[in-house]
């Protein structure tokens, strides 16, 4: 549904040296798949999708979606697509926007005011439809934002940070959404600094780092996992003895270490190991996820620290 | 699923932008321009026999649309695609199903009949206020200035942030130029003389359509075919530039 084919964008200007922000980056997304895409600040997630809107060239590569390049594609069909900046007039009201947006969308006069009450019930900011946007909270922002993304029922969303700025109760009811779309007939991309998210929500998520892809991990699964990659271990008793049931553990403070997880048999092992010798454990929390595992080795593995988004 | 945005249906929100956006400062400037007129021409009927008021008041109004009319357009087309791009607005309104080309066409359209609408109020004003005469003909002045400096304006909108200071720039620089190599004195100068715009005609060729007067189709035809050109060229830079920098 999605492709990227060998992409590269630079950066030139007149008075600074070109950025390159995106290198030979390939990567296709399946019809009906929710694909991830983490980076950290400044790995290109941003500029790839610009070029996934179509708002900029690529240097070298192609980009397309449905076989199409990205502009006749949006041009004729449209895509949800929430920005990580909520750029709309801040003279307009809520409502107003929505009401504008549901109009570019296509929607038919008949439904486009029930789509206008329908989402700005589901993001839960009626009370808030009369405001000018410059009054709005970041939080109802992304609301809206969320909003107008889901006016109409778009084969493909893009999301770019889309729990920026949402307190836990809409962090969770969006999770909660996106999982109500999932359909064989929607491909979405989710863009996100928020790796426990990506491995929730996503299929697989795309690590780019310094504006190449460092790997895809398939994540489909990944919150049924029980044994995470490592694990904070917190002792009432027995501090000096972790060291011998476990031996990689590292110390992080008042009585707290960080273990080795990954394998459930052997972490089992030594935990009753650990307190076979008189140890007592107050609590064992995960650490790190895989997903983020595999990122810090993705991040740690390409280098020096990014040049440009 | 195609199913493109019905753009006739979004005419109510850009005419409500213009409104917005552009009402302020076309009010002020109606205000301030057309005010000492209006306190003019309420004196006139005193001074002079009816027929001789009215001609003054014809002659007046037309020198007050001559300014302006240039005033207008400048406010009315000033960032009519440049303040999306740089505002950011853009990445939601062009996520829909809609043609960037066909947007700011019709931004331009809806711009140009509020203009005229505004012509239309400051003639109504004055004639309610001023002195009772209507001559609907200096419209063709805003029409005529709007096309060919409006047209030029949407073209440097299209590639630049500051459009109004490369619209600057260009009358300057083609006043300049007619100035230093004169057309009656060069092959340089007649050469510019056509390749320049003609905009230094403008008021004049303006002037001439307000009155009724025969103007010169030469440079009638020149004037509009510069705006003209200048709006193509936008709509194709839009089509073929993408917006992001």
């Amino acid at each position: 549904m999605i492709a990227f084919d060998s992409v590269s964008k630079t950066y030139t200007s007149l008075f600074r040296p070109p950025v390159r922000a995106v290198e030979e980056f390939t990567l296709t997304i399946g019809r009906g798949e929710i694909m991830g895409l983490a980076g950290p600040n400044g790995a290109g997630k941003s500029t790839l999708i610009s070029l996934l809107l179509g708002y900029l060239p690529p240097t070298t590569g192609r980009v397309t979606i449905a076989d199409s390049a990205p502009r006749p594609y949006i041009e004729r069909h449209g895509i949800g697509y929430l920005s990580e900046l909520i750029t709309l007039n801040p003279q307009w009201t809520l409502e107003g926007a929505l009401e504008r947006l549901a109009v570019l969308a296509g929607l038919p006069a008949t439904t486009a005011r029930e789509r206008v009450e329908a989402v700005i019930d589901e993001l839960g900011i009626g009370e808030h439809r009369g405001k000018k946007l410059k009054a709005l909270s970041k939080g109802n922002l992304q609301r809206l934002g969320l909003a107008q993304a889901l006016l109409r029922n778009e084969e493909v969303l893009i999301l770019d940070e889309p729990t920026h700025g949402l307190d836990p109760v809409w962090t969770q009811r969006f999770r909660d959404l996106v999982q109500r779309l999932r359909s064989p007939e929607r491909t979405m991309l989710i863009a996100s600094h928020n790796l426990d998210e990506l491995e929730r929500l996503c299929d697989r998520v795309a690590i780019i780092d310094r504006g190449r892809l460092q790997r895809v991990v398939d994540t489909r699964g990944a919150a049924s996992r029980d044994v995470a990659a490592s694990y904070h271990l917190t002792v009432a008793a027995g501090s000096e003895l972790v060291a011998d049931a476990f031996p990689a553990a590292r110390s992080i403070g008042d009585g707290r270490f960080e273990i080795e997880g990954g394998d459930a048999a052997a972490l089992n092992r030594r935990l009753a190991d650990f307190l076979a010798r008189g140890g007592q454990i107050t609590a064992l929390i995960p650490a790190h996820s895989g997903l983020e595992a595999q990122f810090r080795e993705a991040v740690r593995s390409s280098g020096e620290p990014s040049r440009a988004e | 699923m195609m199913r493109r945005a019905r753009m006739w249906s979004y005419l109510a929100w850009q005419s409500r932008d213009f409104v917005v956006e552009r009402g302020a400062p076309l009010l002020i400037v109606a205000t301030l321009m057309t005010f000492p007129i209006i306190m003019t021409l309420r004196d006139l009927g005193d001074a002079a026999s009816p027929m001789q008021a009215a001609i003054s008041a014809r002659y007046g109004i037309v020198q007050l649309f001559a300014e302006f009319s240039l005033i207008c357009v400048l406010i009315g087309i000033n960032g009519v695609v440049s303040s999306d791009r740089v505002k950011g607005y853009y990445r939601f309104l062009f996520a829909k199903p809609v043609s960037i080309p066909r947007y700011y066409a019709q931004a331009y359209v809806v711009n140009g009949v509020g203009l005229v609408f505004t012509a239309l109020a400051v003639l109504g004003a004055i004639y309610a206020l001023g002195y009772p005469v209507f001559p609907a003909r200096v419209l063709l002045m805003v029409v005529l200035v709007y096309l060919s400096l409006g047209g030029l304006g949407f073209f440097y909108s299209t590639l630049a942030r500051f459009d109004w200071v490369l619209m600057g720039a260009t009358w300057g620089l083609a006043q300049v130029l007619r100035a230093v190599y004169p057309a009656h004195e060069s092959r340089a100068g007649r050469v510019l003389d056509v390749i320049l715009p003609p905009f230094h005609q403008l008021r004049e060729v303006a002037v001439q359509l307000a009155r009724g007067e025969p103007a010169e189709s030469r440079t009638l035809v020149w004037l509009l075919a510069w705006g003209i050109s200048g709006l193509v060229l936008g709509l194709l830079i839009l089509r073929r530039r993408p917006l992001a920098t």
